[in-house]
């Protein structure tokens, strides 16, 4: 059991490893049987994440695991604390889910036993991509993984919808960008401090706070992460990426994808650079700027769609403005929103993509004037819509208004007022938006009739194969846990290491 | 008119962006440290322990290997994987698109007895050059331990037979025919063959790709023979995926072009 717990943090991403690359072999004599390789795979990696996840909360130390038994800054380490450990958890889960949810997808698709393997090949790497970039402690190493993640991202929005292709090549043009302004930013780091190691470089920063190649290095880094999660003047490959992926993978697309490079963003400004310096806090004031004019715009801009997935896609954008808020506030506060937010936000958009691709697998519809009378034929979809959209507008007790709360006290604490200006206003925009969804759910007439309903599925009366509804009730637990126990995430979990190793 | 209007101004926009950013790079040039230099940080720090110290730690006579796949082998696990994940990807984007039948290549083969494009002077060639490739891709994936090479560059070589063999028109087919699925298989394989050459150390006690507890040789003390086996059976693992990532984009795009030449 010991042997077991002490490659945890590698483990989490073996299993789905190993079972994307067997994946077209065992297609080939049972498509069937290569998808549940890869689900169950992911399950193992839910499981090895709770492991994990216990063992650093309940030591209170964090792991490191030398790849190839090479000590840093030589070889590769994976360091996991208490933050890395629940976003590997959410990860994990929402990877799980997903893959359980495109499987009738997957089904209905299926030309050939080729097509199976490569969509859930797709699918695990992306889940490795995004394990590995929140577990790394190598700033090389967290490249690599996001060039996994960004091209199994790309192969899953091309084989989307009609218009998937464009929206893929829009988003390789500009997240090749984006990549290769981390690569910048990590090249003139290494040329400064010759190291690749995160802790290490973290040591050498005191030395080289105003050297003009660190400030440089900055500036690529908040560009490269910029593009990868979608703020505000850097996010116009998302709206069309986010709304014609395909739909089984969606959730994961719009849910984590955009997230973890936020995370990262994170590791890199308060556990690398030293966040009191002049350069920084002038650094911290232009995110800030970009946050506020992101949230606005992505409100404002989610008013105008009728589109399901476009309104989703566009409050996105200024979801992860409020993310960006959080690191510029960089109070505790303001940090412990930040993550709470990356946590919740995750699951919220998950669901709401879960609810958006299970009207896709019905009724084949994306546009919301079709959703008159819904919840009486799908009530666990109309369920989770609901609790996510009032999450996301940030009613208590759902996951979204704590986040939104620890920010709020970041800011007074700080007198950053205009921040909590603009969280009340894009929360009320969000209510427009949001409850214009409900209404259409509950009082518009029916569009869909009968009639119809009966060609488009095959059995009556069924509301979604079961393999969809586990991921809607999983999320729609997981925003009401997080809600309810968010003073023990946010207090006994997040807080220590936050203090002592972000805020040192 | 109004369209081609605001074009220019795009494109004005661009070429100032462009300039700007050009501009800047010149500036930033002058901060970066002396190429070659001694006493810059990145020539000081890890690069001097990788040069005095990777023979001892590895055994392996070329600095680049011992970086690439001894102290750094987990980055080239991944790069790996991303090819493999290209040609998957590759394959999935193309599937939507028809497939173009060959029915008529091969009719002119059975019928005439011979392709309108073959000659024999093409098939004497091939006959040459192919052994020599492949005899030349083995030696390169076995010596890049010890000198330039690797599997990289072995795999692209071994698939280059591959590909002489199915871009030459010919009087009758040389190889088999290998599809895109068995090709992606092969691939597949290979990377996870680079995977259980890490897991094996696992099971005995060590990290992941920890070669020094391999469970091979003659234990733990022997250096020399842990690693070199280590990096060996990495580099197979890299050229089987190369190999077969390289057929299977060549097998996806040929199926679906039609050459009238």
């Amino acid at each position: 059991m010991n042997q077991i717990a002490q490659h945890l943090p590698v483990l989490i991403i073996l299993f789905p490893l190993c079972a994307t690359l067997l994946c077209p072999l065992i297609s080939h004599f049972s498509p069937d049987w290569g998808k549940r390789s890869v689900i169950s795979a992911l399950f193992l990696s839910v499981v090895c994440a709770v492991w994990q996840l216990v063992i650093v909360v309940s030591s209170g130390e964090s792991i490191h695991y030398f790849l190839g038994g090479w000590k840093p800054p030589i070889g590769i380490e994976f360091a996991v604390d208490n933050v890395n450990a629940v976003i590997i958890l959410l990860v994990a889960v929402i990877s799980w889910t997903t893959s359980l949810f495109s499987s009738p997808f997957e089904k209905k698709e299926r030309t050939r036993s080729l097509y199976s393997a490569g969509y859930y090949s797709m699918l695990a790497f992306l889940a490795v991509g995004l394990l590995g970039m929140s577990t790394t402690g190598d700033a090389f190493n967290l490249y690599v993984f996001m060039e996994i993640t960004a091209i199994s991202g790309y192969g899953l929005i091309a084989v989307g919808e009609e218009k998937g292709p464009i929206a893929s090549f829009r988003y390789l043009m500009t997240g090749t960008i984006g990549a290769s302004m981390y690569l910048l930013g990590v090249g003139f780091l290494y040329a400064s401090t010759g190291t690749l190691n995160m802790a290490d470089l973290a040591d050498k920063m005191p030395q080289l706070t105003d050297s003009p190649l660190i400030i440089i290095a900055v500036a690529c880094l908040i560009v490269g992460f910029g593009i990868k999660m979608a703020l505000f003047p850097l996010h116009g490959w998302q709206p069309a990426a986010h709304s014609y992926a395909h739909p089984g993978a969606d959730p994961m697309i719009a849910g984590i994808m955009i997230k973890i490079p936020a995370y990262a963003m994170l590791r890199f400004f308060y556990c690398i650079f030293i966040e009191d310096s002049k350069v920084m806090q002038l650094f911290f004031a232009a995110l800030g700027v970009m946050a506020v004019l992101g949230v606005l715009f992505g409100s404002l801009k989610a008013l105008r769609y009728d589109t399901y997935n476009k309104i989703l896609a566009y409050s996105s954008i200024g979801q992860v403005g409020y993310i960006a808020m959080g690191f510029a506030i960089g109070n505790v506060y303001g940090l412990i929103g930040a993550v709470l937010h990356i946590v919740s936000h995750a699951f919220m958009k998950a669901g709401l993509f879960y609810t958006s691709g299970a009207l896709k697998y019905r009724y084949g519809i994306h546009e919301t004037t079709y959703l008159g009378q819904v919840y009486r034929k799908m009530p666990v979809t109309s369920l989770t819509m609901v609790v996510c959209a009032l999450s996301m507008i940030g009613l208590p007790p759902f996951a979204g208004f704590f986040s939104k709360w620890y920010l709020a006290l970041g800011a007074i604490q700080k007198g950053q007022y205009i921040f909590v200006a603009v969280l009340i206003l894009s929360s009320l925009l969000g209510a427009i938006y949001f409850f214009r969804i409900i209404e259409k759910l509950f009082m518009e007439r029916e569009k869909i009739s009968d009639e119809e309903n009966n060609m488009r599925t095959e059995k009556k009366g069924k509301e979604l194969p079961w393999q969809m509804l586990v991921p809607l009730i999983v999320v729609v637990a997981a925003v009401i846990l997080i809600g309810l126990f968010n003073a023990y995430i946010a207090g006994d979990v997040l807080k220590p290491v936050i203090t002592e190793v972000f805020l040192k | 008119m109004k369209k081609s209007n605001s074009n220019k101004k795009l494109a004005a926009g661009l070429i100032a962006i462009i300039i700007l950013v050009g501009a800047s790079a010149l500036k930033i040039g002058s901060f970066l440290p002396v190429i070659g230099a001694q006493d810059t940080p990145a020539n000081s720090y890890l690069s001097e322990y990788y040069i005095s110290h990777a023979v001892e730690d590895t055994a392996s006579h070329n600095i680049v290997t011992a970086v690439l796949a001894d102290y750094r082998g987990f980055d080239t696990l991944f790069e790996t994987c991303v090819l493999f994940l290209s040609g998957i990807t590759a394959v999935m984007i193309l599937s939507t698109k028809k497939k173009i039948s060959h029915d008529k290549t091969i009719r002119t083969i059975n019928d005439n007895s011979e392709h309108i494009f073959s000659s024999n002077i093409m098939d004497a060639a091939f006959r040459i050059v192919v052994p020599i490739i492949l005899i030349y891709g083995i030696y390169v994936l076995i010596h890049g331990e010890i000198s330039l090479g690797g599997g990289f560059q072995a795999g692209a070589l071994l698939a280059c037979a591959y590909l002489l063999d199915r871009i030459i028109p010919s009087f009758q087919m040389r190889v088999k025919h290998i599809t895109d699925e068995i090709a992606l298989i092969t691939a597949g394989t290979g990377a996870l063959f680079y995977v259980i050459t890490g897991i094996l150390p696992m099971l005995n006690g060590g990290n992941f790709l920890e070669f020094n507890k391999l469970p091979f040789g003659s234990g733990a003390g022997d250096i020399a023979g842990l690693h070199s086996t280590g990096i060996l059976m990495i580099e197979i693992g890299v050229t089987l995926c190369v190999m077969g990532i390289i057929i299977t984009i060549l097998e996806v795009v040929l199926e679906r072009t039609d050459f009238d030449d």
